[in-house]
């Protein structure tokens, strides 16, 4: 290392000694007073910050979890008013533009093949019992629930909108939820195109693309970061916690992302729900480099 | 035995668990050399702000107290990035053109004076001399001076806090105690 490291110059004990001449020890009490109060404040309004942040994660999560069952309940319902075909062909065909009776049985009520999943009225009880399969648990919700349906619901929190667009679904009487739980082998296709075109449907939703911007710069997906910005997406969207993409890629050393994010005008002092703004983890960090991308160090 | 002294990490850390007098403790360690920093590096023209942009500096470090990693820098370099940060800041909001010195070669046109009667503090006068010359150092030259003098930061450091490499951070302070000694030299011939 360098001489300068070893030897301690005598002009450093010089100015030591200036310092020394010209402190104002009432001056120094008083600010120590104003600093640790200060501080002391910050600290008590980050507790009361953190106890809100964790009130409305509670509260998100509930939401995700009532949304996670809705759309497990619509997908069930959903398989429950898909037509079937009759087991065996029917001895006296009824008229073809017959509308099917709410018929007590399968066979006394065929439903036409080409007629529109909506309309079709639920099943009876009665049918439901005789397609259960013997093996399924009628009580064991998870062993009976299709995994692709399973693995979709677990979004929900950033699809509580995607739950929304089943409504005849949702209409359908509680009677009919069995016939879900009664087919283990729920076609996972079926659910696959549900939630895509749930998600069609939510694509161009403000929330969604912030939250897709915000994942997208914490995870380093610069493309997708791109993208999003040239679609239009607010540079400064924030995501549930009140956090932008640039705050992201700060916390998640992404500098090649923070670094575009602010080449793109990502405000520096925006602050998330805590109070910190991007300036803030910057400072955290201590990165020269990443400093140096976002303008704070020369 | 007497238990050792926390260190500044455990500081923190008690501080982030809600220990208040944590952090106080901390701030004692500290406190000169941090005001001093901001102090001198804002100069006579914005002293004023000294005392808010010091205070900035204790409440980002509180604020941010979770996130220090002692693994990647000391608790000094971590304050003073804060700190210079700061200073840079209100030169930019007080929108202070001449951030970068201009003149560093020019500092080592003439030749070391060597020590001068000034390197002996013993009146308020000569304590005056002394920070005014340092106050009309280029920016990262005083900066470079005083992380080393009053931080007492080893080069390695230096340079992290000021986003240069090893051998800037050097030349740097290298330039301003040569600079420093001329000021004080020919101020020293003027009053002789």
């Amino acid at each position: 290392m360098s001489d300068y490291d070893v030897t301690p110059d005598p002009l450093d004990k010089a100015y030591v000694q200036a310092e020394a001449f010209l402190d104002d020890e009432e001056a120094r009490a008083a600010r120590r007073a104003r600093v640790l109060a200060a501080a002391s404040r910050e600290a008590e309004i980050q507790t009361s910050r953190d106890r809100r942040t964790i009130w409305r994660l509670g509260g998100g999560l509930a939401a995700a979890a009532v949304g996670g069952l809705s759309v497990l309940l619509a997908m069930h319902m959903r398989e429950a008013s898909a037509p079937r075909p009759p087991p065996a062909p029917a001895p006296a065909p009824a008229p073809a533009n017959h509308p099917a009776p709410n018929a007590p049985s399968m066979e006394a009520s065929p439903l036409p093949a080409a007629k529109p999943t909506a309309l079709a009225p639920p099943q009876p009880a009665k049918v439901e019992a005789e397609t259960r399969p013997p093996a399924a648990d009628a009580n064991d919700l998870s062993a009976a629930r299709p995994s692709s349906v399973v693995t979709t619901a677990r979004r929900a929190p950033e699809t509580m909108s995607e739950a929304l667009p089943v409504p005849q679904s949702v209409e359908e009487p509680a009677q009919s939820r069995p016939v879900a739980r009664a087919k283990p082998a729920a076609p996972a296709a079926m659910a696959a195109q549900a939630f895509s075109s749930a998600e069609k449907a939510t694509a161009g939703s403000t929330s969604d693309q912030a939250a897709r911007l915000v994942a997208a710069a914490a995870s380093g997906r610069i493309g997708e970061v791109k993208a999003l910005l040239e679609r239009g997406v607010p540079v400064d969207a924030i995501d549930a916690d009140g956090e932008t993409a640039l705050m992201k890629s700060i916390r998640a050393d992404q500098p090649a992302i923070a670094t575009l994010l602010h080449a793109r005008g990502a405000d520096l002092d925006r602050e998330n729900r805590a109070g910190e703004s991007a300036r803030d983890m910057a400072a955290a960090k201590a990165d020269p480099g990443l400093d140096k991308a976002l303008g704070l160090a020369p | 035995m007497e238990a050792a002294p926390a260190t500044d990490a455990q500081l923190l850390r008690a501080h982030s668990a809600g220990d208040a007098q944590a952090f106080a403790r901390l701030y004692d360690r500290y406190d000169r050399a941090c005001f001093h920093f901001v102090r001198r590096m804002l100069g006579a023209a914005h002293a004023d702000a000294a005392e808010d942009l010091h205070q900035e500096t204790w409440i980002s470090i509180a604020k941010s107290a979770a996130a220090f990693d002692p693994d990647k820098a000391s608790f000094p370099t971590w304050l003073f990035t804060i700190a210079r940060r700061k200073v840079w800041d209100h030169f930019r909001r007080q929108k202070v053109a001449v951030l970068v010195s201009a003149d560093e070669e020019s500092a080592m046109a003439a030749p070391d004076p060597g020590p001068t009667p000034l390197e002996q503090v013993q009146s308020q006068e000569l304590a005056q001399r002394m920070v005014t010359a340092i106050e009309a150092l280029p920016l990262e030259q005083r900066s470079a001076f005083l992380l080393s003098a009053y931080g007492e930061l080893p080069l390695s450091e230096i340079a992290l806090v000021t986003g240069v490499g090893l051998e800037t951070a050097k030349t740097r302070l290298r330039y301003a105690r040569v600079r420093l000694r001329q000021v004080l030299a020919a101020e020293e011939a003027d009053h002789v």
